[in-house]
Parts: structure tokens; C-alpha cells; sequence
């Protein structure tokens, strides 16, 4: 008797029942809220966001706008050769010529027209070397469709 | 070992200027690389234009010994119901920061200009129209100086580098703000990072045409009436002639 009690009421008091269905609660719930993980802020979850460290959801104008459906958001992605790599050369062929003018891949904030503003989020990565990152596990591979 | 006792204020003190020593590091070395100088105005009194006059700003970009990346400057912040964009002019030579002066050894090379001429009014998204003076960019740092060639590409002139022309169109006050407040021009340092220029300003005030509406009102409110009562006695003393 006292031994069924103690098998019972073995886990904080609680049957065991209630307590393995308590355990499943907060498993769910801790999963759901890694799934919902947003780091920039932007009301995309990192998990579908195409630009984890800029903010480009939809209160912005490049709102998860991707031009060459390579994975990486348009406001994280100065490799406009999608040669992987970020460098002079995607400066002087994609960015330069541009300038002052409406832009596509190298209107990075969406805003209709490539300024200095968006040289400094290319500048960003042309620092880093690499575009992105991107939170979409197929990001470099053409086409990405999340 | 004797112990040494730290007296309460003295730990106080101690304690902060620790924090001093850790926090100094972590503030900005420079908080402007660039401001945007007027070196001159002419035309009319901008604070006591007429409708009709005009005014002419020379603009000129200073720095100091920071490294640009980047730089976009536009004339915005006016009221179109008081002022109006007429004309304007920038660089004669196609780029800034000595792009055709000899650099002194401590210079940077230049930054090229993607604005062409005559200066042009534009508007980004919902915004107010700005005149877009300069935007240039480059992988390689970039530094003003006063050697750099104006709007008559002379070396070491000091010249204006942009000249732009207002007209007063209505009575008001406002101010044309020369600087990179506007959408999408900054001052870009290195690695992309952002920060703004100090502004050049120009308060404007247009005062009212006060001759014409006090025509109108001697017009409106004096002869008029004047008028008026002296056709009615007339009326009246026409009737009485009329019924004697």
C-alpha cells in the first residue's frame, strides 16, 4: 500500500500521469517559442527570416523581397554575381553603375532608389565577405523557395 | 600580512573611476566627419524677402581627418508654400575631395559624384521634394580637404562646391536645410557604419506685400462704402427733386 502510494506520488507530489502530461506541455512549449526565435526584431521568425541580423518584414519596404531567389534578402545580399562571395567586383558591376538610379538587387532598403544608405548595408557585407545570413536552410542554392 | 583599510569614499571613488576607465573606451571617437558649410548667400535679405526675390546659397563640405566611405547631402527641410527651388549647380568638377587637386601626403583619394547637372529636385517614397546635392561612394576611404577644387575647378580656390537658388512665392517663414537628414543620405564611415553630417541652415522669412493689401482695403473698406453712401444721397436727393 504505502509503496503503490510512494510509486504514485513519486515525481513533486504529483501522479505520475499528471506529471508526464505536464512534462509534454512544457516540451511543446519550449519548442514553439525556439520556432518563434525572431533576433532582428522584424516579425519574421529566424527560422523563414531571408535576413536574420537586418530587419525586412512587413513594416518595411523590403519586406522579405528576395530578386534573385537565392535564399538571401535583398537587404543582406551583396553578392549580386551570386558568386557566394561579397567583393570589389559585385561593387564595381552591380553597385556603382546604379547609383543615384533605381536599383533592383542593390536597392537593398526597398525604398525605390540606390543611395548611400544602401551602400552602407553593402558595405556591411562587403566587410564580412559573405551575404546574408540568412535563417532558410537552402539560402546559395537558386532557386530558394522556402 | 597587515590588511590596509579602504576607507567607504575613497572605494567610491576608486569604483568610479574604474567605470570611467571601462566605459571611455566604448564611446565614439568622432561624432561628425562632416558638416556642411554656407559660405555665402546673395541675392535678397533671407530674412526679409519679398515674393518675387530670390536667393542664391553657396554650399561648401568640410570634413575633418575621418575616413568617408559614402556621403549623400541634399537642400530639404523648405516650405514649397514659401519658397520654391529654382536653380542650382554642383561641382564643375566631376568629383569631390580633391579628385583633381594634388592631395597633400596625409589626403585620401576621392569620392565621385553621381549627381549630374543642373541640380534637380526629387522626392523619395512619401517625403517632401529635396534638391539632391551629392551622393558618392567608394571601397577605398575618402577625406575632404581645403585644397579640394570648387564650381570653378580651382585648387585651393575655397569655392562654393554647390550654389542653389530659391524664389519667396508666398509669406511665411522657413528654413533650407542643408545636410543628410533627408531619406537615404548619410555619411558612411567604415564597415557601413552610419552617421550624420552637421548641417548647414538657412532661415528664410518672406514677408507680406504690404502695399497691395492696403490698396485693396482703402478700396474694400473706404471707397467703396464712400461710394455707396454717396450714390444712395444721391438717389434720395434724385427723388425729392423728382416728388418736389
Amino acid at each position: 500500500m504505502h509503496s503503490q502510494e510512494s510509486l504514485d506520488t513519486a515525481t513533486f507530489g504529483l501522479p505520475a500521469s499528471l506529471f508526464l502530461l505536464a512534462l509534454l506541455v512544457v516540451l511543446l512549449a519550449s519548442s514553439q517559442a525556439s520556432a518563434q526565435l525572431d533576433g532582428d526584431g522584424d516579425l519574421v521568425p529566424d527560422s523563414f527570416d531571408n535576413c536574420l541580423e537586418i530587419a525586412n518584414g512587413p513594416n518595411e519596404p523590403s519586406n522579405q523581397v528576395d530578386t534573385d531567389l537565392d535564399g538571401y534578402g535583398n537587404p543582406c545580399d551583396g553578392d549580386y554575381d551570386n558568386s557566394l562571395i561579397v567583393d570589389a567586383s559585385d561593387y564595381a558591376t552591380g553597385f556603382f553603375p546604379t547609383l543615384a538610379g533605381p536599383g533592383t538587387l542593390t536597392d537593398h532598403d526597398g525604398n525605390g532608389i540606390v543611395t548611400v544608405t544602401d551602400f552602407s548595408l553593402f558595405l556591411r557585407q562587403f566587410s564580412s565577405g559573405v551575404p546574408g545570413p540568412s535563417g532558410l536552410a537552402c539560402a546559395g542554392t537558386i532557386p530558394c523557395l522556402p | 600580512m597587515p590588511t590596509v583599510e579602504i576607507s567607504p569614499s575613497r572605494r567610491l571613488r576608486r569604483t568610479a573611476l574604474t567605470l570611467v576607465a571601462l566605459v571611455l573606451p566604448l564611446l565614439p571617437a568622432a561624432a561628425q566627419a562632416v558638416t556642411l558649410q554656407v559660405i555665402g548667400v546673395s541675392g535678397a535679405n533671407p530674412a526679409a524677402m519679398s515674393v518675387g526675390e530670390t536667393i542664391t546659397i553657396d554650399v561648401r563640405v568640410v570634413a575633418d581627418a575621418d575616413a568617408v566611405y559614402g556621403l549623400g547631402v541634399s537642400a530639404y527641410g523648405y516650405d514649397e508654400a514659401v519658397v520654391d527651388y529654382v536653380d542650382g549647380s554642383g561641382l564643375a568638377v566631376a568629383s569631390i575631395f580633391h579628385a583633381v587637386a594634388i592631395p597633400p601626403a596625409t589626403a585620401l583619394i576621392g569620392l565621385d559624384n553621381a549627381i549630374g547637372n543642373p541640380l534637380l529636385e526629387s522626392v523619395i517614397g512619401g517625403n517632401d521634394p529635396r534638391v539632391w546635392l551629392f551622393t558618392g561612394t567608394s571601397l577605398s576611404p575618402a577625406n575632404a580637404q581645403p585644397l579640394d577644387p570648387g564650381l570653378d575647378g580651382v585648387v585651393g580656390g575655397g569655392d562654393a562646391q554647390f550654389r542653389v537658388t530659391f524664389q519667396a512665392v508666398a509669406p511665411g517663414a522657413t528654413q533650407i536645410v542643408f545636410g543628410t537628414g533627408y531619406e537615404g543620405d548619410a555619411v558612411v564611415l567604415a564597415d557601413g557604419v552610419q552617421i550624420q553630417a552637421v548641417s548647414g541652415i538657412v532661415a528664410v522669412s518672406v514677408l507680406g506685400t504690404t502695399a497691395v493689401p492696403s490698396l485693396q482695403g482703402i478700396l474694400l473698406y473706404g471707397l467703396l462704402p464712400a461710394l455707396l453712401v454717396g450714390a444712395a444721397l444721391a438717389a434720395v436727393r434724385r427723388h425729392g427733386e423728382l416728388g418736389g
